[in-house]
Order: C-alpha cells, then sequence, then structure tokens
C-alpha cells in the first residue's frame, strides 16, 4: 500500500517536471518572434524617430551612402513581382488542384500531386539558379535587360504554384463529401458542382492559404535577387530591372554601417509588418468565412 | 438531356484543364531536367570529396557540404526538442477552449510567415554581434549564426505543424495505451520537413 502511494507520487513530480518543461519551451517558441519584432524596431529606432515612417515610403531615391534612404522604388519593386507572380500562380494553382481532385484519372492525379510535391520541395536558389541560366536568356532574345520585373515574378510564380495549389487540394478535401453526392442527385454537372458548391464551401481555406502564400512570395530572397537585376528603380513596365526589399538588404548588410545599417533594420521591419499582416488576414478570412466543419 | 463532348462547358473545362496540366508538367519537367542535366554534366567523385582551387573556379565542394551538415546538425540541436515540446505542449497540455493554445498558435503562424531574410537580419545583429559571437567561423560566420537564429525559429513551425496532426491523429487510442507511442508517430511525417533548414 505504502509502496504503490510512493510510485503515484514519484509519478506525478516526474508528469509536472515534464509538463513544466515542455511549457517553458513552448514559451521559448512563442516568444522568438516577438523577440524578433522588437529587436528589430530597436535597431531601427533611430532612424524612425528622425525621418519618421512616411519618408521610407514616399521617397524613391536609395543613396545610402549620402544618407538618403527612399525605399518607395523597391517597395515598388516588391510588391510588382510578388503581384506578378500571384497573378501567375493563382489561377493556375487553383485549376491544377481541381484537376487533381475532380478530372484526372487516379493515376494521373496521383503523379500530379507527387510533381507538385516535388517541385514545393525544391531550394528556392534552386528556382533563381534555374531562372538565371534558362529563363533570363530566353527573355533577353524577346525583349532588353532580361533581368527583370518579368524574370523575377515568372520564377516566383511556378515557386508559388506547387504551394497554392497544394494548400487549395488540402481545402477541397476538407469539404464533406455529401455535398459532392448531393451535387450529383441534383443532376448537376461536373463543373457546375466543382463551381458552384466545392470551390465556394472550400472558399475560406483556399483564400487564406492564397494569402499566406503571397507572404512567402513576399520574403523571398534569394530567387528574386538572382533574376531580378537588382537596380532600385520604379519599373515602368515588366521588362525592367528592379530591386526587391529582401535583395537589397541580402546585398548591402555585409558593409552597411550606422544610419544605413539602421535603414535596413528599418526595410525588415517593413517585411515583418507586411508577412505579419498578411497573416492576420489570412485568419480572419478563414474565421469570417467558414462555411462548413 | 444530358450534354456530352465538347459542347458542354464540362467539355470545354476538361480540355482546358488538360492542357493546363500538360503545361505545368512540361514546364516543371522542363526545368527538373535542366538542372539534371546541367548538373550531372559535372558531377563526379572528385566534384564531391574535393577541395576547391582556384578560387572555387574549379575543385571540388566538401568543405561547403560539410559546413552544410554543420549548420543543419546545430539547427536540429535546437529545433527537436523545442519544436516536439511545442507540438505536445498544443495537443497534450494546452486546451482549445483555453487562451493559451490559441495565442500559441497564432505566434507559431506568425512565424512561420516571417520572410528567412528577417531571421537572417536578426541573427546577424542578435547572434553575432549583440551577443558577441562575432564573425567567428571564417568567412561564413555570419551565415552560421544566421541560420542558427533560423533554424531556432525557422523551422519548428514546419515541424509542429506536422506534430500536431500526427500526435493528434492518434491521441485518443496512444494516450490510453501509455504516453511513448505518440514519440514513433510523431517521427516520420516531419523528417522532410527537417530539410527545410537546408535551404
Amino acid at each position: 500500500m505504502a509502496a504503490t502511494l510512493q510510485r503515484v507520487r514519484a509519478m506525478r513530480t516526474g508528469d509536472l517536471l515534464v509538463q513544466s518543461l515542455v511549457l517553458l519551451l513552448a514559451g521559448v517558441a512563442a516568444a522568438i518572434v516577438v523577440v524578433i519584432g522588437v529587436y528589430l524596431f530597436l535597431e531601427s529606432a533611430p532612424l524612425l524617430t528622425g525621418t519618421g515612417l512616411l519618408g521610407f515610403f514616399s521617397d524613391q531615391r536609395w543613396y545610402p551612402l549620402e544618407g538618403e534612404f527612399g525605399m518607395a522604388a523597391m517597395l515598388a519593386g516588391t510588391l510588382s513581382v510578388t503581384a506578378l507572380a500571384m497573378l501567375l500562380a493563382a489561377p493556375v494553382g487553383i485549376a491544377a488542384a481541381v484537376f487533381i481532385r475532380y478530372y484526372a484519372p487516379p493515376a494521373f492525379a496521383r503523379f500530379y500531386r507527387r510533381l507538385l510535391e516535388l517541385l514545393s520541395g525544391i531550394p528556392s536558389v534552386v528556382f533563381g539558379f534555374w531562372g538565371l541560366v534558362v529563363l533570363v536568356p530566353l527573355i533577353a532574345k524577346l525583349e532588353g535587360p532580361a533581368q527583370s520585373v518579368l524574370a523575377g515574378g515568372l520564377v516566383l510564380g511556378l515557386m508559388i504554384l506547387p504551394l497554392v495549389s497544394l494548400s487549395t487540394d488540402s481545402s477541397l478535401a476538407q469539404v464533406p463529401r455529401q455535398y459532392w453526392v448531393a451535387g450529383t442527385a441534383l443532376g448537376l454537372g461536373r463543373w457546375a458542382i466543382v463551381r458552384k458548391v466545392m470551390i465556394p464551401a472550400a472558399a475560406s481555406g483556399i483564400l487564406a492559404g492564397m494569402v499566406l502564400q503571397t507572404g512567402r512570395a513576399l520574403g523571398e530572397t534569394m530567387a528574386v535577387l538572382m533574376v531580378t537585376g537588382n537596380v532600385v528603380q520604379l519599373p515602368a513596365s515588366v521588362f525592367e530591372p528592379v530591386r526587391a526589399l529582401t535583395s537589397n538588404i541580402a546585398l548591402e548588410m555585409a558593409y552597411a554601417t550606422g544610419d544605413h545599417r539602421n535603414a535596413l533594420f528599418v526595410s525588415g521591419l517593413i517585411l515583418l509588418v507586411m508577412t505579419a499582416g498578411l497573416v492576420a488576414v489570412a485568419a480572419v478570412i478563414q474565421r469570417r468565412l467558414k462555411r462548413y466543419g | 438531356m444530358v450534354r456530352t463532348g465538347i459542347y458542354s462547358s464540362d467539355g470545354l473545362i476538361s480540355l482546358i484543364l488538360w492542357g493546363l496540366f500538360s503545361l505545368v508538367t512540361v514546364v516543371s519537367l522542363w526545368m527538373l531536367g535542366d538542372i539534371l542535366l546541367l548538373g550531372l554534366d559535372h558531377l563526379s567523385l572528385d566534384f564531391v570529396v574535393g577541395e576547391p582551387a582556384d578560387a572555387g573556379r574549379n575543385g571540388g565542394i566538401a568543405p561547403l557540404i560539410v559546413s552544410t551538415l554543420l549548420v543543419l546538425a546545430v539547427c536540429m540541436a535546437v529545433v527537436i526538442p523545442v519544436g516536439l515540446a511545442t507540438a505536445l505542449a498544443i495537443t497534450e497540455f494546452l486546451t482549445p477552449e483555453g487562451r493559451w493554445q490559441a495565442t500559441l498558435l497564432r505566434s507559431l503562424d506568425l512565424l512561420s510567415a516571417v520572410p528567412s531574410i528577417v531571421f537572417g537580419l536578426f541573427g546577424y545583429a542578435f547572434f553575432a554581434i549583440q551577443l558577441g559571437l562575432g564573425f567567428s567561423i571564417l568567412s561564413g560566420g555570419w551565415r552560421w549564426h544566421a541560420w542558427r537564429c533560423r533554424c531556432l525559429s525557422g523551422s519548428p513551425p514546419v515541424l509542429w505543424q506536422w506534430c500536431p496532426t500526427a500526435t493528434a491523429r492518434r491521441r485518443m487510442r496512444w494516450r490510453s495505451a501509455g504516453f511513448p507511442g505518440a514519440r514513433a508517430f510523431c517521427c516520420p511525417s516531419p523528417a522532410l520537413a527537417l530539410l527545410r533548414p537546408l535551404y
């Protein structure tokens, strides 16, 4: 009797120990993002109090050695490349998911899904490298300086495509099977069911996934750095080179000092805030549009 | 009357989807094929086990492979305990009704969305400068620390996104059978996720 009681007590202390350890480590994990945010803010604070945040957005002249830190041009670069990538990846990605789930014969669907999973596992630097070696020379035949918004958008779009379509696929997979059965019972065609029943039912998941992948495209560094030419300017067409905010940090961090360094932290902070905003939007979409489950 | 063939919208859509499928397949295979062909041309044992020569224009990549693996090892040493603990906290110690689980999940969502360059920026300033670890490890110093930091933070989200589903799936059954079972279940799926810090 006493022995049993002792064992139970020992187990309790063990449990308690494990529990506090696990919760502590989880707390650490949760705190990391806060620490990063605060740290970036502190590092960029000296410059923020001097110029104010608006100055960075309104000014497009980036001459860090002369103390001019306008980021409008690079922000435009980031946004234009991301927008082009999403413009390519979103429709094709959704179509791919719909094809896999509702149209393809099983063997094709399996092959296609494996292919997309393979693509989603390829390091971004490989996409960038391929873009540089193969895609850029092709664009050069078409028009002017080939390292451009177009090259960046294509490479990034190809990179995001498998992610978009896999997340769409898993959203569609969550739609109850009865929806499909009911649609068929009503005599609807395949496309009618997909368009009017399945996609609306999965809309929250699809949209949220899309928003999150936009964040992924926004923060991509290597692939963009390698194919966009990195000229600081407002692009007048998709054939002009641009520099993205992310590339700028990678290019200049190694030698930046003083205000210049702080300016790079400001651009890091801007990136962090933009991605955090996208995560928040995705969360709201998921909560507002939830139609099932 | 049932309309079939390309006259119904179903047929047209089907045609479009097949077309897109072929396009995506062709482009993907084109890329994969290019990388394979361009790479296999130069791939040899000497290249993999050799030292770089002539400022990297010739020779091999052995030191790069070793440093990549070292970075990965440091990363894993941090990520596995923290990631696993967080996954366990979510599935076993915190309840969906409470506020903490939601907070933790929100924070992890945010973490996994942070661009890698921001991790690099933070890692450089915090690990290399603030903590005085400096450019200690040859020229690759700052990258090392940046990666180490990224590991600390970049990889766990991927890890625990798998873990909770894996544990939750068998949760009830494993629980009744005793806790260690979940461990075996948790391990295979994140194996791929662990490779992420490689790039």
